[in-house]
């Protein structure tokens, strides 16, 4: 079944388009990743897909049925729906009685409100906080009682919004698990936003691009402003002091473009050393894809780069090796 | 000198011996400002919440009035409850003047802006994650409404606190339109300008130590709620 279904859905500010989506579509189950820089749209999206948000424009359908923004009782589908914030807020009383306010909204009796509640902080490994003051906890400590929160409404959808942006390596790790626990457990369907591709990578099968408000068609990262000079006939698009691209004929001073990291070219010597299309960098990081390796190479920016598993045992690349890469014109998209 | 401290030391005596007159006017003062303050929170407490919860047109205007209405002097409002209640009055049929309920109305109208205005000082401080955090957990808009106004209360509470300190030491509205009536309408502020009058002090002494005491009491206790809501 199809969990949300978009079609030319807005959101202006002040004249400012700020999520532009002709059509957008989410299926029921699993785990979907929305990646994006700063300001591509993905709060504003998941606001709109908890039903806090109205959009400017466009329709959106929620299992099939249209949404009707305008309508007063929005609160019966927010109760299918929960998001988490990426700085969530506990209001001011014990973590147990935070966990519990959905499930009296929902009229469930004493004993099985003390039962989910139990269930829930055990599952974010809080439940020794279950007394505590929701004020007097850590970030990495709110963000799990707030997930909690949302699991114990046992709602269709769980929107997280950065869900380990603001804390540590250990709370994040216990937030993945988390997140995978729910994904498992069936009961709910988790969508969230995130900058860590390799994250998005591991937890997820579908992972949506913004950039701009728009969605990136492919499954595309690299997402840059660049400036366009001219050499001859050749454009070239500039990105930072020195990574270079050849690009299509444009008039723009300055073009938005995506490279894909599938198809990127990356070789341990230049195979031509006059060619210019041909960038110096360093592999700084590699990381487990699904179907491969993903490298990001230092040339000036961090650009990522994506092998097969057998293109990457045939290289050998290792940290820290210089390496040459090349965007072919295939590899590049103008926004 | 030693004028202000025989005074003094008798006004103590008066305190410590419970004496009746003083006692009556201190529990007069209490019920009226503690009366006037209830409804006035009744009242303020909602409105300011309407205001500060809701964005509509001319809401700015609507604040800009009520931070005016702060400043209003107690004989204004005196003047203007006069006019209603007098037997001349629109109201005068209800022989309310110089009555403690006729001081109380004068009181609930001085402090229903102090009220309101703090109230929505207080939601405007109220992060708007918490409004948010409720919709998404399933409330509907009453339930969010009460959500933030929990948020909300030691901030409403401190606004309650002020009202009270403000009418109890008022002295405009008890005296024009209680008529200062010796164990029937005579507060604390009316009996000690009518015992400054008359030159005796020692009365006047021991109902501004009441008075500062309680005043003292108000301001720890608006303290106190300002730091927990700061919290």
């Amino acid at each position: 079944m199809t969990l949300y279904a978009a079609r030319k859905l807005q959101k202006v500010y002040d004249g400012r388009t700020v999520l532009d989506l002709p059509e957008l579509s989410i299926a029921d189950g699993g785990m979907v990743a929305l990646l994006g820089p700063n300001g591509a749209g993905k709060t504003t999206l998941l606001h709109i897909l908890a039903f806090l948000l109205r959009p400017s424009s466009g329709q959106l359908r929620f299992k099939d049925q249209p949404v009707a923004f305008h309508a007063g009782s929005l609160h019966q589908l927010r109760r299918q729906v929960v998001l988490v914030e990426q700085q969530p807020i506990l209001f001011s009383t014990s973590v147990a009685k935070n966990v519990a306010f959905g499930l009296k909204l929902r009229g469930l009796k004493r004993h099985d409100i003390n039962r989910r509640v139990d269930e829930s902080l055990s599952m974010v490994g809080m439940r020794a906080f279950a007394g505590a003051n929701g004020r007097h906890l850590s970030g990495g400590e709110t963000q799990r009682v707030a997930i909690a929160r949302a699991i114990a409404c046992r709602p269709q959808v769980i929107l997280l919004d950065e869900p380990t942006s603001n804390v540590d390596i250990e709370n994040r790790m216990a937030i993945e698990t988390i997140m995978g626990d729910i994904r498992d457990a069936g009961r709910s369907s988790i969508i969230f936003c995130t900058h860590d591709v390799s994250q998005a990578a591991r937890l997820t099968d579908m992972r949506l691009h913004l950039a701009g408000g728009r969605l990136n068609g492919a499954d595309y990262e690299n997402t840059f402003h660049a400036a366009v000079h001219r050499e001859g006939a050749q454009c070239w698009g500039r990105i930072g002091r020195r990574f270079r691209f050849p690009l299509p004929s444009t008039s723009e001073a300055v073009v938005r473009v995506a490279v894909n990291p599938r198809l990127i070219e990356i070789a341990a010597e230049s195979p031509s050393p006059d060619n210019q299309a041909y960038n110096r960098g360093r592999v700084i990081r590699m990381d487990e894809e699904m179907d491969g390796v993903r490298l990001m190479v230092d040339v000036g920016l961090p650009l990522a780069v994506i092998l097969s598993c057998q293109a990457y045992r045939a290289a050998d690349f290792r940290i820290g090796d210089t390496v040459f890469v090349r965007c072919p014109s295939e590899a590049l998209s103008l926004l | 000198m030693n004028f202000f401290f025989d005074s003094l030391f008798s006004a103590l005596q008066l305190v410590f011996a419970a004496d009746p007159e003083l006692m009556v006017i201190v529990g007069l003062s209490l019920r009226v400002s503690l009366t006037s303050t209830l409804i006035a929170g009744l009242l303020g407490v909602p409105l300011g919440f309407v205001i500060g919860f809701n964005s509509f047109r001319g809401k700015r205007v609507v604040i800009t009035l009520l931070n005016t209405l702060l400043a209003l002097p107690t004989v204004v409002i005196g003047l203007m409850v006069y006019t209603f209640i007098s037997r001349r009055g629109a109201l005068g049929a209800l022989n309310l003047l110089y009555t403690p309920n006729a001081i109380i109305i004068g009181q609930v109208i001085l402090i229903i802006p102090v009220i309101t205005a703090l109230t929505i000082a207080a939601l405007s401080r109220i992060d708007d994650r918490y409004r948010r955090t409720a919709l998404t957990l399933g409330a509907d808009q009453f339930q969010t409404a009460l959500v933030v106004l929990r948020e909300a209360r030691f901030g409403i509470v401190a606004a309650a606190v002020a009202a009270f300190g403000r009418v109890i030491s008022e002295i405009g509205i008890s005296m024009m339109l209680g008529g200062n009536a010796r164990g029937f309408t005579r507060t604390m502020t009316t009996a000690m300008a009518l015992e400054y009058d008359k030159g005796e002090f020692v009365l006047a002494v021991g109902l501004g130590i009441v008075l500062l005491t309680i005043s003292l009491g108000m301001n720890t206790l608006l303290n106190y709620f300002q730091g927990r809501y700061a919290e």
